[in-house]
C-alpha cells in the first residue's frame, strides 16, 4: 500500500472571471521511501496539486473533489476530509515541504536554530532545550558547516545554499514519511544544486522519507527520482519508472520536451526540435486532449473531440494520449514561426494566473 | 580568425563601490568584472557562462556602458567605447543593443508595443512615420509576430511573445551586435528553443554578431562558436566551444559541467560536487579566486594570482593546467583526462560524515 | 481567436477605471464629487438675486454672470440705477422686459429686503431665520440665505482642493523625481529641503502669513497649503523614482539611446503616475479641512466671498443657530469623505497587490 495516494483531485480557482480549473483529476501516488517527481511547465498545476495536499491552496482556490489518501496505522486518512487541527499535525509532522525561495520561507527576525526548534516543538511534547539540541543534531544532518555558531545566526546571514540546507533540516526535523520539495533548487546555482540534490538523495536513502519533488527540470528528475508523473494544462499526461520514461517517452508532450533540449557534448546541425505554440494558461485550456492545438501527432477531430484515458501503453508506463505506442513520424509537421498563435489567449484575462515560475 | 573582431573587451574592470555610514564614505568595492579580455569577430557567438554573481551580466552591459567600467575599454569596430562622449555613445548603442532575460521586467507595461518598438527609431531619427511603420512591421514579421501586436501592451502576451517583442525592440534599430543576457532562462521549457532558433536563424539571416550571456551550458554550447567561464569577476576558461566542451582544463569548468543535470544516464558525467559557496566579489580570496573551493588547489594557488596559458586558441587561467599541458607536451585532451581523474580522485573521499541523525527523538 | 480579434486592447488606466467602476462607494463619491462641480458651475442660476438671462431695452444680457465676476455684470443696469435688485426695477424701467430666475431667489452676499421679490418679506436676522420653506438652511446672524451661501462656497471648496494640491503635486513630483532619479548630491538636497519643509506647521504659517498681509485673499491661503504640503508627495515620488530607476525597462531605454529627460516623463512618470495620484486625492480632502479650520477661526476668506468654513464661524457667537453649524458641517464632512472614498478607490484600482488581498 502507497504511502500516499491522490484519487482524481480537482482543485479549482473561482475568480471574477469564472471558474479556473488549474488541476482537474489528477490521480498519483508515492511509496514509501521512494522519490516521486512531478514535472511541468508553469501554470501546469504541478505546485497546486502539491499545495492541496497539505491543504494550503489560497483563496480563491478550493479543493472540489478528489481523495488524498495518507497512509497509517491500520488503514488510511483522507486528508481533504481530515479537520484543521488535525490536519495541522500532519503539517511539518507526518509532511514535511521546502519551498523553492529559501529567502521568503524563512522567517527573518528568528534565529536559525530557533525555527528549527520551533518546529520540533509544535509536534513533540519536548523541553526547549531537547528541541535546540535536536536543531544543532539536523543542521550537522544537512551538512552545514560551523552548525553551533550557525544555530544563532540570522536567515540573511547565510547564501541561499545555505539556506536551503535550513530549510531542508526544519523539513525533516520531525522525521516524516512525506516530504514535499517545491522546486527546491530553482533559485540555487548549478554547482550549489548539485550539493542540495546529493544531500537530498543521501538523506531520503538513510531516513527512508519518501519525497515528491516538483520541478520544472528534466534533468533534475532523472538523475534524482524513482517515479515520474508528467503534467500539461492540469493532468497527468504521462507516469513511468524514470528510467523508462527517458528511454521510451510515450506522450507526444513528453517527446517534444526531451527533444528540445540540446544535449551537451554533441554538435548539432540545424534548429532545434520545438513545440509550436503557448503553454496554455488555465482559463481558456483547449478541449478534448489538452495537447492538441500543439502536438505534431495530432489527428482531428477525435483528438479535439475525445479526452484521452491515461491508460497502459508498456509495463508500468501509462500515457493519456489516443495515439500512444503507434506515434510513428509526426503528420502534420508544423513548423516554429508558421503556427505560432498570436493570439489565441485573446482577451483581457491574459495574464498569467501561475506567474511563470510560480506554479 | 582571419577576419577584424567587432568588439575587443580588454582587461575590463567594473568595480561598484560600497559605501558605509552617516556621510556614505567609500569603504571598499565589489570587484563585479576585474579583468576580463575577449574578443568577438564579425559574425560570430561568443558564449558567456558562469554562475549568479561571476559578473557575466555586468561585463554585458559594461560593454555598452549601462553600467559605466573603471578600467580596461571596450573597443567596437575600432572605437573605443570607454572614451566616448554623450553623442557618439547614442549612436553606439542604435549598432549594440541588448535583450534582457526577464521580459516581463524589460517592457513598460504602459507602452504599446508599438511606442516601445518606435522609441528608439524616434529618438536616432530614423524614417519618417510612414518608414517607421515599415520597420516596425519587418521587425515584428523577423520575430515570427504579426504586425496586430502593435497595438497592444506587454500584459497580454506570454513570456515567450514578449521575449520576441523584446527581441524585436532591438532588431528595429538594425544593430549589428547583440548582447543577449540570459534570453531564455526566465521561459517554459517548451518556449526556449522557440526562441533559441530564433535568435539562430536572426544571426544567419542578418549577420549579427552576439554575446550570449547564459547559465544554461547546453544552450549556450548549442548556440556559439566559442565560450568563456566566468568565476568570481575572472575569466578562467576560453575555447571554441567544441573543444572546451569535450576537454575542460580549468577544475571549475570541470565542475560546473559535471554539476548540470542531464537525462541521458550514457552521457552522465561523474558528478563532482563542490564544497562551500562562491566567495563574495567584495573580498575575493588571494591568488586564484577559486582555490578556497578547488580540490586541487595548491600551495602555489594560495598566493599567485594563475597567469594565462594559451594553446590552440584553448585559454586557461590555472597553475594545475598549465603544468598539466606542459607535462603532456601540449596534447590539451591528455592534460584535460589527467585533470579530470584528479578532480574525481578528490571529490571522491568521503565528505565529514555528520552524525546520523535519525530516530533519537522520541515523540 | 486570430489578429483580428475584435476585443479591444485597455492599457493600464482603461483596466484601471472598470475596476474603478466596480467600487460601488468609490463610484457614489466620484458622483458627489462630479455633482458638487456641476453645482459650483451653475451657482449662480441655482440660488441668486440676478436674472440667469433677461432682455432689458430690446436686448439680451445675463447679469447672473456677475456672480462670477463683478465686470461680467452688464454695465446697462447699473447707468440705469438698478442698485442691485433687478425684478422691480426691470418692470418698472422697461415694461416690455422679461427675465429667468433663478431657482432659488436668495442672495449669498446679502439679506433679501421686504417685498424685493413681489409679496415676500424680508428674511428673518439672528436666531430668528431657523431653515423655513423660503430660506431652505435659513439664515444667518445678519439674514443672509445660508442655502445660498453655500452654493456659492462650493466653488471655493473644489478650488482649494484642486488648486492647492495642483500646486503642491507639480512641487513634489519635480522635487520627488529630481532626487530619485538623479541621486547624489540632488537627492541629498532635496531630501533635506523636504525635511525642513515637512517641519513647518502649515496652520501657524498661513495665519501669521494672513496677518502679514495687507489684503489676504483665499488664493493666498490655496498658495501657501500648496506650497507646504508637496512633502509626502515628494517622498512618494523619490520612493517610486528610485525603484523604477533600477527597473529593467528603464536599461532597456537607456540601451536604446533615451535620454534622461525622455526616461522620466516617458518611462518612469507614467509608471509612478497611479500610486502619487492617490496621496494627491487624499490631500485633497485635507486641504478642504485646513480651509474651513482657517474659515472657521476667522481668517477666511474676507467677505463678501463666503466658504463653508466661514459660515461656521458665524455659528460660534450664537450656538442655538444649530443650522450654521449642521448644513456647512455635513457638506464639509461629506466632502472630505467622497475624496477619501475616491482615494481609496484609486489606490485598490490602481495597486495590483492590494487586489489580490482582496480577491
Amino acid at each position: 500500500m502507497p504511502l500516499l495516494e491522490i484519487n482524481n483531485l480537482v482543485t479549482a480557482f473561482h475568480t471574477p472571471a469564472g471558474r479556473v480549473p488549474a488541476v482537474d483529476g489528477v490521480s498519483l501516488s508515492i511509496e514509501r521511501g521512494k522519490t516521486l517527481g512531478l514535472v511541468g511547465e508553469s501554470g501546469c498545476g504541478k505546485s497546486v496539486t502539491a499545495m492541496s495536499i497539505l491543504r494550503l491552496v489560497a483563496s480563491p482556490g478550493v479543493i472540489e473533489s478528489g481523495e488524498i489518501l495518507l497512509a497509517r496505522e491500520g488503514g488510511s486518512v483522507d486528508l481533504t476530509q481530515l479537520p484543521e487541527p488535525e490536519l495541522r499535525k500532519v503539517r511539518g509532522g507526518r509532511i514535511g515541504m521546502i519551498f523553492q525561495e529559501p529567502m521568503t520561507s524563512l522567517n527573518p527576525v528568528f534565529t536559525i536554530g530557533d525555527q528549527i526548534a520551533e518546529a520540533v516543538l509544535l509536534h513533540r511534547a519536548v523541553p526547549r532545550a531537547a528541541a535546540r539540541a535536536r536543531a544543532l543534531e539536523m543542521l550537522k544532518l544537512v551538512r552545514l558547516a560551523d552548525p553551533e555558531q550557525r544555530l544563532d545566526e540570522y536567515p540573511h546571514q547565510l547564501s541561499g545554499g545555505m539556506r536551503q540546507r535550513v530549510m531542508i533540516a526544519m523539513a525533516l526535523a520531525c522525521e516524516p514519511d512525506l516530504v514535499i520539495a517545491d522546486e527546491p533548487t530553482t533559485a540555487l546555482d548549478v554547482t550549489i544544486q548539485a550539493q542540495i540534490l546529493e544531500l537530498l538523495s543521501d538523506l531520503r536513502r538513510r531516513l527512508q522519507t519518501s519525497l515528491l519533488l516538483i520541478t520544472h527540470d528534466l534533468g533534475v528528475v532523472a538523475e534524482t527520482c524513482d517515479e515520474v508523473a508528467v503534467m500539461y494544462a492540469g493532468r497527468i499526461v504521462e507516469r513511468a519508472p524514470a528510467a523508462e520514461l527517458f528511454a521510451n517517452p510515450q506522450h507526444p508532450y513528453t517527446i517534444g520536451l526531451l527533444a528540445a533540449r540540446p544535449a551537451t557534448g554533441v554538435r548539432h546541425e540545424g534548429p532545434l526540435r520545438t513545440i509550436p505554440g503557448m503553454v496554455p494558461l488555465p482559463q481558456n485550456f483547449p478541449a478534448g486532449c489538452r495537447f492538441h492545438p500543439r502536438c505534431a501527432y495530432a489527428r482531428l477531430p477525435h483528438c479535439a473531440g475525445d479526452v484521452p484515458p491515461l491508460r497502459d501503453i508498456r509495463p508500468q508506463h501509462q500515457a493519456r494520449c489516443h495515439y500512444a505506442g503507434e506515434l510513428g513520424p509526426a503528420t502534420g509537421e508544423k513548423g516554429d514561426a508558421a503556427h505560432f498563435p498570436h493570439f489565441s489567449n485573446a482577451g483581457n484575462e491574459l495574464r498569467p494566473l501561475f506567474p511563470e515560475g510560480g506554479s | 580568425m582571419t577576419t577584424q573582431p567587432l568588439l575587443v573587451v580588454e582587461n575590463l574592470q567594473t568595480h561598484f563601490p560600497v559605501r558605509r555610514g552617516l556621510l556614505r564614505r567609500v569603504s571598499g568595492s565589489v570587484q563585479a568584472v576585474d579583468g576580463v579580455s575577449f574578443s568577438i569577430a564579425k559574425r560570430r557567438t561568443l558564449g558567456l557562462v558562469g554562475e549568479s554573481g561571476c559578473g557575466k551580466t555586468t561585463v554585458g552591459r559594461s560593454i555598452l556602458r549601462l553600467v559605466e567600467p573603471t578600467g580596461g575599454d571596450v573597443r567596437f569596430a575600432g572605437a573605443s567605447v570607454r572614451g566616448m562622449n554623450a553623442r557618439d555613445l547614442r549612436a553606439l548603442r542604435r549598432r549594440m543593443q541588448i535583450v534582457f532575460q526577464d521580459p516581463y521586467g524589460s517592457l513598460n507595461p504602459r507602452m504599446t508595443v508599438r511606442g516601445i518598438l518606435e522609441e528608439g527609431l524616434v529618438i536616432h531619427r530614423m524614417g519618417d512615420a510612414r518608414d517607421r511603420l515599415a520597420r516596425m512591421r519587418r521587425a515584428l514579421d523577423r520575430t515570427g509576430l504579426t504586425a496586430a501586436t502593435l497595438e497592444r501592451y506587454p500584459h497580454e502576451f506570454s513570456g515567450g511573445q514578449r521575449q520576441r517583442i523584446a527581441i524585436a525592440r532591438a532588431l528595429v534599430l538594425e544593430p549589428e551586435f547583440l548582447v543577449l543576457d540570459e534570453p531564455i532562462s526566465a521561459l517554459d521549457v517548451s518556449i526556449q528553443a522557440q526562441v533559441v532558433n530564433l535568435l539562430v536563424e536572426l544571426r544567419e539571416e542578418l549577420g549579427l554578431t552576439y554575446l550570449f550571456i547564459s547559465h544554461d551550458l547546453s544552450v549556450v554550447e548549442y548556440v556559439s562558436d566559442d565560450v568563456a567561464v566566468m568565476y568570481l569577476g575572472r575569466l578562467v576558461e576560453r575555447a571554441d566551444a567544441a573543444a572546451l566542451y569535450r576537454a575542460p582544463l580549468h577544475p571549475y569548468t570541470l565542475a560546473l559541467f559535471s554539476a548540470v543535470p542531464t537525462i541521458d544516464p550514457a552521457r552522465r558525467r561523474r558528478r563532482i560536487v563542490l564544497t562551500g559557496d562562491v566567495p563574495s566579489p567584495s573580498r575575493p580570496p588571494r591568488g586564484c579566486r577559486f582555490h578556497p573551493r578547488c580540490p586541487l588547489a595548491e600551495s602555489v594557488c594560495r598566493e599567485v594570482d594563475p597567469p594565462a596559458t594559451t594553446l590552440d586558441g584553448h585559454l586557461v587561467h590555472c597553475h594545475v593546467a598549465a603544468r598539466e599541458l606542459e607535462r603532456s607536451a601540449g596534447d590539451v585532451r591528455a592534460a584535460a583526462a589527467s585533470i579530470a581523474e584528479a578532480m574525481a580522485a578528490a571529490s571522491a573521499k568521503p565528505a565529514s560524515d555528520a552524525a546520523a541523525a535519525s530516530g533519537t527523538l522520541k515523540a | 481567436m486570430n489578429a483580428s480579434s475584435p476585443i479591444r486592447s485597455s492599457g493600464f488606466w482603461a483596466e484601471a477605471w472598470r475596476r474603478f467602476r466596480r467600487k460601488p462607494l468609490a463610484m457614489a463619491a466620484l458622483a458627489f464629487v462630479s455633482l458638487l462641480m456641476l453645482v459650483a458651475g451653475l451657482a449662480p442660476a441655482i440660488a441668486g438675486t440676478k436674472p440667469v438671462i433677461c432682455r432689458y431695452k430690446g436686448r439680451l444680457y445675463a447679469p447672473c454672470l456677475g456672480y462670477f465676476d463683478r465686470r461680467l455684470e452688464p454695465t446697462i443696469f447699473a447707468k440705469d440705477k438698478f442698485r442691485g435688485t433687478y425684478p422691480r426695477n426691470l418692470v418698472e424701467k422697461d415694461p416690455g422686459s422679461w427675465a429667468v430666475w433663478p431657482l432659488v431667489f436668495q442672495d449669498p452676499y446679502r439679506s433679501v429686503r421686504d417685498d424685493e421679490w413681489p409679496g415676500r418679506p424680508a428674511n428673518p436676522a439672528r436666531d430668528e431665520g431657523r431653515p423655513s420653506r423660503i430660506n431652505l438652511f435659513g439664515t444667518d446672524q445678519a439674514g443672509v440665505d445660508v442655502f445660498a451661501k453655500m452654493v456659492h462656497g462650493t466653488t471655493i471648496a473644489l478650488l482649494v482642493g484642486f488648486v492647492s494640491m495642483g500646486i503642491a503635486g507639480s512641487i513634489g513630483i519635480v522635487v520627488g523625481a529630481l532626487g530619485g532619479y538623479l541621486g547624489g548630491w540632488v537627492d541629498m538636497l532635496t531630501s533635506r529641503v523636504t525635511e525642513i519643509v515637512m517641519c513647518i506647521p502649515t496652520l501657524v504659517l498661513i495665519l501669521s502669513i494672513m496677518a502679514l498681509l495687507e489684503k489676504p485673499t483665499i488664493w493666498h491661503t490655496m498658495a501657501i497649503i500648496g506650497a507646504t504640503g508637496w512633502t509626502g508627495i515628494a517622498r512618494l515620488t523619490r520612493g517610486e523614482f528610485l525603484r523604477l530607476r533600477q527597473s529593467e525597462f528603464v536599461t532597456a531605454a537607456r540601451a536604446t539611446g533615451a535620454g534622461p529627460v525622455r526616461i522620466m516623463l516617458r518611462h518612469i512618470l507614467p509608471n509612478a503616475l497611479a500610486p502619487i495620484l492617490v496621496p494627491i486625492t487624499f490631500g485633497i480632502a485635507s486641504a478642504i479641512l485646513t480651509e474651513s479650520s482657517l474659515s472657521f477661526l476667522g481668517f477666511g476668506p474676507p467677505p463678501p466671498s463666503a466658504s463653508w468654513g466661514s459660515i461656521l464661524n458665524d455659528a460660534r457667537s450664537n450656538l442655538s443657530m444649530w443650522w450654521l453649524v449642521v448644513f456647512p458641517g455635513v457638506a464639509i464632512f461629506l466632502t472630505v469623505l467622497a475624496y477619501n472614498l475616491i482615494g481609496e478607490g484609486l489606490q485598490e484600482a490602481t495597486d495590483p497587490r492590494l487586489r489580490e488581498a482582496r480577491k
